[in-house]
């Protein structure tokens, strides 16, 4: 034997050609099942007008239906010709090959998703059926007319062993892809035997025991071992037919509990029969001691690779991989979610707690500064320990926290994050309560994630809690699940990933690093959203296939049409805020998550200021919000387009379901009641009355304009949120605590760019940090104005009173040890520091300092020498006219 | 002379097909953890993972009908062609990929001169309750396609 036989030898083994005639009559059997019916009604399931899938050949899809009708009747008659000749055997070769192109044809026409997956299997067999002979050697009309004319046709060689490799393989790496996933610590297989009855189960699984979750565990874990094992085992002649046992017996206790599609036994279970050859049947019928026979050396090396893999298997799979067979089916805390209760919190956290707690607030300009920096907020809030009771459960080791940007801050009933230490990583161990300042109806937070939920949109849970601090009640909040692992678990099967915030975010390069990575995560280190923004630059041509590798395009079209349907206005399609992203260490597309929802079912947001500052622009449309780069660039993509409408067009069918939503907020509305009366329950009657009548008339307004002329998405790129205008450098000398005086009196200076007059006073605020402010007539840039009239700027210096030392240098960053330098332009008789008006902050100073370069002690109060440089931003949060002249 | 290349080939093509076989095979959960994504492999019978419902969907969607004599059926005898035994499965797991489904099964249903019938979908979370729904909606299915009912 030659040194190439002797390697190929394994694939050219003969086998028993009685089992390669079994395997090929339940092959084509199976096909002809699968394929029989739609063929034979062939003018209904390939019509022009049937809803199709385009799963394979783009040319097939778009043109079988304008073949001639004949035509394509003969091509289904050649396909089940050629199916019935492979099955009993004659030319088998040439009926395979017909069978695989006719096959593809009428997939690629009309592909069924289930139909297709049980196809791949037989697509990958039929082209070694069809040049290899030997699977109508015996059992066949070749065979009969062959024996006639006294010839003798090839035995199964390669067409065994090569068919039995394809069988096997595939099966081997589910049992790896189902470790990799973590299948044993979800325990899907609990899962599977909790769907309901008329969906994929046999109705005999529903009188089996099977919804025990360690049964269930055990099957899952009996399935993977023999996925793995049997393949190895089939390999060898000494263990193959423990490993036939097992193998049938698994595919014996799926085909008797699941639905499946024929063609998959007919694959399967006599696929593998492939590997049996003569030699094995004398052993197992006669007990012949032909065991000593040595495995064939190619044999060997497959069944060494597949050890091999096997050994290395704890490198691939994740510890928590194969942890234990965890029942997450059964929810213990889905009762703090419900839209029917409300949950009763009790937290004790001491009058000094909070009293910290809610006077702590977010800094302007240490936020605009951040911003400025492409570096996410900080957050300013600080737990407090405390003693909790939720609902029955109670938590000495909590703490609890304020929440919340600007929009819903306040002291008198501040939004809380509550969360306590609990062993077990499955059950809630951190609440999010919202206060509903922005919501007097309360239910519209719960009425969105109901809509997101509806539509497929990974959304969190929701409910009502009322909240007692240290024995003062605070009033009902908004209860929503926490972006936590068993949110992850619950919605994705696991809680490998990454989870990033957008508040003021987007896939642009000066704002992808605004992204807020959660526990640990660092959104620069994040080839996906870099790659979102990369495929964000390309052209047209190449939009869709880039965006579809890193985004989760499916999820984020409801996503973004559920935004605009409940007119979420404060979210990312419109205004890049109030959102997450999640990429999943399995699926590692983004998916989006809805969050912020308290302004939504509301059209008349646009029209609220925070901070002076319109909270967010209006659209003009109601059937699209485009403000967020991706958002836009698909709506302005045709494919992007046509996917958004459609997607609009599904959420409206079947998720905004005007009875069931209004249902549910009659559901809310009544728990809420309950717990409120005078005043408060009338605003929230009035309020949800408008929630209400937005359920009712959004449809109209929608459908009216996807009926009717074309949207044209004709608003301009958000601007970028800083915009680096002029450079600054003052020197002032003024006296310590004199901020309640005329700056001009107490302090003076010189500037670049020079101004008319320099002034300054210096001092501490209510939170003892140190205070410069800087008053610089007459030395705008014109074109930056930003209110007619302004001729004064003024630059409002906060630094921590510690750093103030003679020498020292405090950068602008926006860190809490750093400076932050607000820029606020103003009219000549506006006091900004005493408060006489409002003022309309226009920026930040970044990229600079402010330099202590003498205290004179010596002075009663100190005399300050001070320098502040620094590039002026002005700041689109605060100032939604930067860039505009 | 011609047997010795159709031998040549033909082991060039078992060994080609076999290591495709084993990269397809890898071209699902393996190649996202190893690669970060999936290879687009081009050939028909690698277009898709081997592998379906390897995370099992926590929400299910079942949809039925009443028939005149008030039993309860699944949408599947509706269907003209069912799928020889798995006719429900193919209908529900191929409904949850492509929603789009219920309009041509209704269509086709009424196209064969099928009375008007009410579709109901009930939408079960595994995590809600083993049986009972979520919630349900009803659409009727008449020869201006389907319309929500409640």
């Amino acid at each position: 034997m030659t040194r190439s036989s002797s390697t190929f030898s394994v694939l050219e083994r003969p086998r028993d050609a009685r089992f390669a005639a079994l395997f090929r009559i339940a092959f084509f059997f199976g096909l002809l099942l699968h394929f029989a019916p739609s063929l034979l009604a062939v003018d209904v399931d390939y019509a022009a007008d049937a809803v199709r899938l385009r799963l394979h050949n783009a040319w097939l899809y778009a043109h079988l239906s304008e073949l001639p009708r004949a035509l394509v009747h003969g091509l289904a008659a050649a396909l089940l010709v050629s199916l019935v000749a492979g099955l009993v055997g004659i030319s088998t070769r040439v009926a395979s090959a017909s069978a695989m192109a006719l096959t593809w044809v009428f997939a690629s026409f009309n592909a069924l998703p289930v139909q297709t997956i049980a196809l791949e299997c037989a697509w990958s067999l039929l082209p070694v059926t069809a040049v290899f002979p030997g699977l109508s050697s015996t059992w066949s009309v070749d065979a009969l007319l062959a024996r006639r004319r006294g010839q003798t046709l090839a035995a199964p060689t390669t067409v065994a062993n090569l068919g039995f490799f394809l069988v096997v393989v595939p099966f081997f790496a589910a049992g790896v892809e189902k470790l990799i996933v973590g299948w044993m610590t979800t325990n899907e297989m609990a899962m599977l035997f909790r769907t309901p009855p008329g969906y994929i189960l046999r109705d005999v699984a529903f009188a089996l025991p099977l919804r025990s979750s360690s049964l269930a565990s055990t099957f899952g874990w009996f399935t993977i071992a023999v996925e793995l094992l049997a393949p190895v085992l089939l390999c060898f002649r000494r263990t193959r037919l423990v490993g036939l046992v097992l193998w049938q017996a698994l595919f014996v206790g799926i085909f008797a509990l699941i639905e499946v599609p024929p063609l998959f036994p007919a694959i399967f279970v006599f696929g593998v029969l492939l590997v049996v050859d003569g030699e094995d049947l004398a052993r197992w019928t006669r007990a012949r001691a032909v065991s000593t026979a040595p495995a064939a050396p190619a044999t060997r090396v497959v069944a060494s690779s597949l050890l091999l893999v096997l050994m290395f298997m704890p490198v691939l799979v994740p510890a928590s991989g194969c942890a234990r067979g965890r029942d997450v089916a059964d929810d213990v805390d889905a009762h703090l979610f419900v839209r029917d209760a409300v949950v009763p919190i009790e937290i004790a956290v001491g009058e000094r707690g909070w009293q910290t707690l809610r006077s702590e607030q977010n800094d302007l300009a240490a936020a605009a500064t951040s911003l400025c920096s492409g570096a996410p907020v900080d957050d300013v809030y600080s737990w407090q320990p405390a003693h909790a009771r939720v609902d029955a459960d109670v938590h000495d080791d909590a703490f609890v926290r304020k929440k919340g940007f600007f929009g819903s801050d306040s002291a008198e009933k501040p939004s809380l994050k509550l969360k306590w230490n609990d062993d077990d990583d499955a059950r809630v161990r951190s609440l999010t309560l919202n206060n509903a300042v922005s919501d007097p109806s309360y239910v519209r937070q719960c009425l969105a994630y109901l809509v997101f939920e509806r539509a497929g949109v990974p959304a969190p849970r929701c409910g009502f809690a009322r909240v007692v601090v240290d024995g003062v009640d605070r009033g009902v909040y908004v209860n929503v699940e926490s972006m936590k692992p068993p949110l992850f678990v619950r919605l994705f099967g696991s809680a490998d990933g990454a989870l990033y915030e957008g508040q003021l975010a987007d896939f642009r390069p000066e704002m992808q690093g605004l992204f807020e990575g959660k526990d640990g995560a660092r959104a620069q280190d994040e080839r996906v959203i870099v790659a979102v923004t990369a495929a964000l630059e390309l052209d047209d041509a190449h939009l869709m296939a880039a965006l579809d590798d890193v985004v989760d395009l499916d999820e984020f079209f409801r996503f973004w049409a559920v935004e605009t349907v409940i007119a979420h206005l404060d979210g990312y399609a419109n205004n890049r805020n109030n959102f997450f992203v999640w990429r999943g260490d399995r699926d590692r597309r983004l998916k989006f998550l809805p969050w912020g929802v308290d302004e939504a079912f509301d059209g008349s947001l646009a029209a609220r200021t925070v901070l002076g500052t319109p909270l967010v622009s209006a659209s003009p449309y109601a059937s699209v919000l485009a403000r967020g780069r991706l958002a836009r660039r698909l709506f302005l993509h045709p494919d992007g387009r046509a996917r958004y409408v459609a997607a609009l067009r599904a959420v409206l069918h079947d998720a905004w379901d005007e009875t069931a939503l209004l249902a549910a907020v009659d559901e809310m509305g009544a728990t809420l009641r309950a717990q409120m009366a005078g005043d408060e329950r009338e605003r929230l009657d009035r309020a949800i009355d408008r929630t209400r009548a937005f359920v009712q008339t959004r449809r109209a307004a929608i459908v009216a304009e996807l009926d009717g002329s074309d949207v044209v998405w004709t608003e301009p790129e958000p601007q970028p949120l800083c915009t680096v205008q002029d450079g600054v450098d003052v020197t002032v000398a003024t006296r310590d605590d004199s901020l309640a005086a005329d700056p001009f009196v107490v302090g003076s200076g010189q500037s670049t760019p020079a101004a008319t007059r320099v002034g300054a006073r210096a001092g501490n605020d209510v939170d003892g940090r140190f205070v410069l402010e800087i008053v610089l007539e007459g030395a705008l840039v014109n074109d930056v104005t930003p209110s007619t009239g302004a001729q004064r700027r003024v630059l409002r210096v906060v630094a921590p009173r510690r750093r103030v030392q003679s020498g020292a240098a405090i950068s602008f960053g926006g860190a809490s040890d750093d400076a932050t330098a607000l820029v606020i332009d103003v009219e000549v008789d506006v006091d900004v520091a005493n408060g006489a008006a409002a003022p309309t902050p226009h920026g930040v100073l970044l990229h600079g300092a402010l330099e202590i370069v003498s205290i004179d002690e010596q002075t009663a109060p100190a005399t300050i020498a001070a320098r502040v440089h620094g590039d002026a931003a002005c700041v689109t949060l605060v100032e939604p006219r930067c860039g505009q002249p | 002379m011609m047997r010795a290349v159709r031998r040549v080939s033909g082991r060039v093509f078992a060994v080609g097909w076999a290591v495709l076989a084993v990269v397809g095979a890898c071209n699902g959960g393996i190649a996202e953890r190893v690669l970060g994504r999936r290879l687009d492999l081009r050939l028909p019978h690698l277009d898709q993972p081997y592998v379906m419902f390897i995370a099992i969907p926590r929400r299910v969607e079942v949809h039925s009908f009443v028939d005149d004599d008030g039993q309860r059926h699944s949408i599947a005898d509706l269907v003209a062609d069912p799928a020889i035994l798995y006719a429900r499965a193919r209908v529900e797991a191929n409904l949850s990929l492509a929603p789009d489904l219920l309009r041509d099964i209704c269509r086709r249903h009424i196209a064969r001169g099928g009375a008007p019938v009410d579709i109901t979908t009930d939408d079960h979370r595994l995590n809600f309750h083993p049986e009972r729904p979520y919630q349900s909606h009803t659409e009727r299915c008449t020869s201006d396609g389907l319309r929500r009912v409640r």
